[in-house]
């Protein structure tokens, strides 16, 4: 006869972080996706400072998952809400070097290029309307499929498809130039 | 991720994105940020609002202010925000409700409000140019603007000023931090009425818990 086989691990029950465990140990992801999306470090540690706001608030109400999916939600939602806000008077904000971006033509060294590369990226991405930047940082910078996407931002997978694609053709576009 | 129905075009793109990595906060700044979190909320919403709206009166009648949040303003972040701003483009400001910020002389004019993330940002101008008010509820952390500046006085008001003209001051509980105007220009803030006081406290404390303001 077989011995019945159990398996007698008990399943450690989902635990809600502590908000400290979030802004410590999660604090760096919320940072480079505000940074990301804002395209300055003023404005990333502005947007940080809401989201920790929020993520309190949130916790309340939270159900153990994906963690950094719903921090990525949460960011990208801030971000949002705060360019509608600023949106009836529009503000432009200054780079972190501005005497980089004066002195920033193209260089011929092709591995000084490839180095500022991310820096330019960079730039395009934050001359994107928000409402494209925000899918495509989703997207392409932190790997979310089109239906997480479409969930985070409260819209139809054909939206975020489409908005994705413009997004990206206006960055071809733009270094193409 | 490469999606089937992408170009190639569209996946060069994406790669290049993908490649770009994660960007670090600055040193110390997440540390910062956990110290100054934000106050707890309480569980039984309607009969905690009540509650402490009742010692709110009774705090602001006796002048108790409780235990407060200690801030020390990246002033050079704030410059930035500032700078941001283009006086040229702003109008009147929406809310007819705003008074002139605390500090700021007559003569210039309310002409818009936003929310900087931590910051309420108040932009005000005349004639010569614009300047900004930020503030946010605390107590300034005098002890960490260590060699920033200089500490001075408007009438009975003591200010910090930065090198660069930044000035810092406490007032009602909150901390402000004024770009664009040098100290010389600043009037003493006026106390406001208990009433305002009230109602500026209760608006922070719904807007903590949820609720619309």
């Amino acid at each position: 006869m077989t011995p019945e086989v159990s398996d007698t691990r008990a399943e450690a029950p989902p635990v809600v972080p502590t908000w400290d465990d979030v802004a410590r140990s999660h604090g760096g992801f919320i940072y480079s996706v505000a940074y990301r999306l804002t395209g300055n470090h003023a404005d990333a540690q502005d947007l940080v400072q809401d989201v920790l706001l929020r993520v309190r608030r949130g916790l309340r109400t939270y159900q153990p998952g994906n963690l950094e999916g719903w921090l990525a939600r949460i960011t990208t939602n801030a971000f949002l809400d705060t360019t509608r806000k600023k949106k009836r008077r529009p503000t432009v904000a200054l780079p972190d070097d501005p005497d980089r971006v004066l002195m920033g033509s193209p260089s011929a060294d092709a591995e000084s290029a490839s180095r500022d590369l991310p820096d330019h990226l960079q730039r395009l991405l934050g001359e994107l309307a928000p409402e494209y930047r925000a899918p495509v940082v989703l997207k392409d910078v932190l790997g979310y499929s089109y239906d997480e996407i479409a969930d985070h931002l409260g819209v139809p997978i054909g939206t975020v498809r489409s908005r994705i694609h413009r997004g990206r053709a206006k960055l071809r576009e733009a270094l193409a130039r | 991720m490469i999606d089937h129905h992408e170009e190639p075009w569209e996946a060069e793109i994406s790669s290049l994105l993908g490649a770009m990595g994660s960007v670090e906060p600055p040193e110390g700044f997440l540390d910062r940020a956990v110290d100054r979190r934000p106050a707890a909320a309480g569980r039984a919403v309607g009969a905690l609002l009540f509650a402490v709206v009742a010692l709110a009166a009774v705090g602001v009648a006796t002048g108790l202010t409780g235990t407060a949040r200690s801030i020390s303003p990246d002033f050079t972040a704030l410059e930035t925000r500032h700078r941001a701003v283009d006086p040229t483009s702003s109008g009147v400001v929406d809310d007819p409700r705003g008074d002139l910020p605390p500090g700021v002389p007559e003569g210039f004019v309310l002409v818009d409000r936003l929310d900087d993330g931590a910051w309420d940002h108040e932009v005000v101008a005349r004639a010569g140019g614009a300047a900004s008010v930020f503030r946010q509820a605390g107590t300034l952390d005098v002890a960490e603007l260590g060699a920033a500046g200089e500490r001075r006085t408007i009438g009975s008001t003591d200010v910090w000023v930065t090198h660069a003209d930044v000035v810092m001051f406490e007032h009602e509980d909150e901390v402000f931090v004024v770009v664009g105007l040098e100290v010389d220009e600043l009037v003493e803030p006026a106390p406001s009425s208990v009433t305002d006081r009230v109602g500026g406290f209760v608006g922070d404390l719904t807007r903590e818990l949820g609720f619309p303001s």
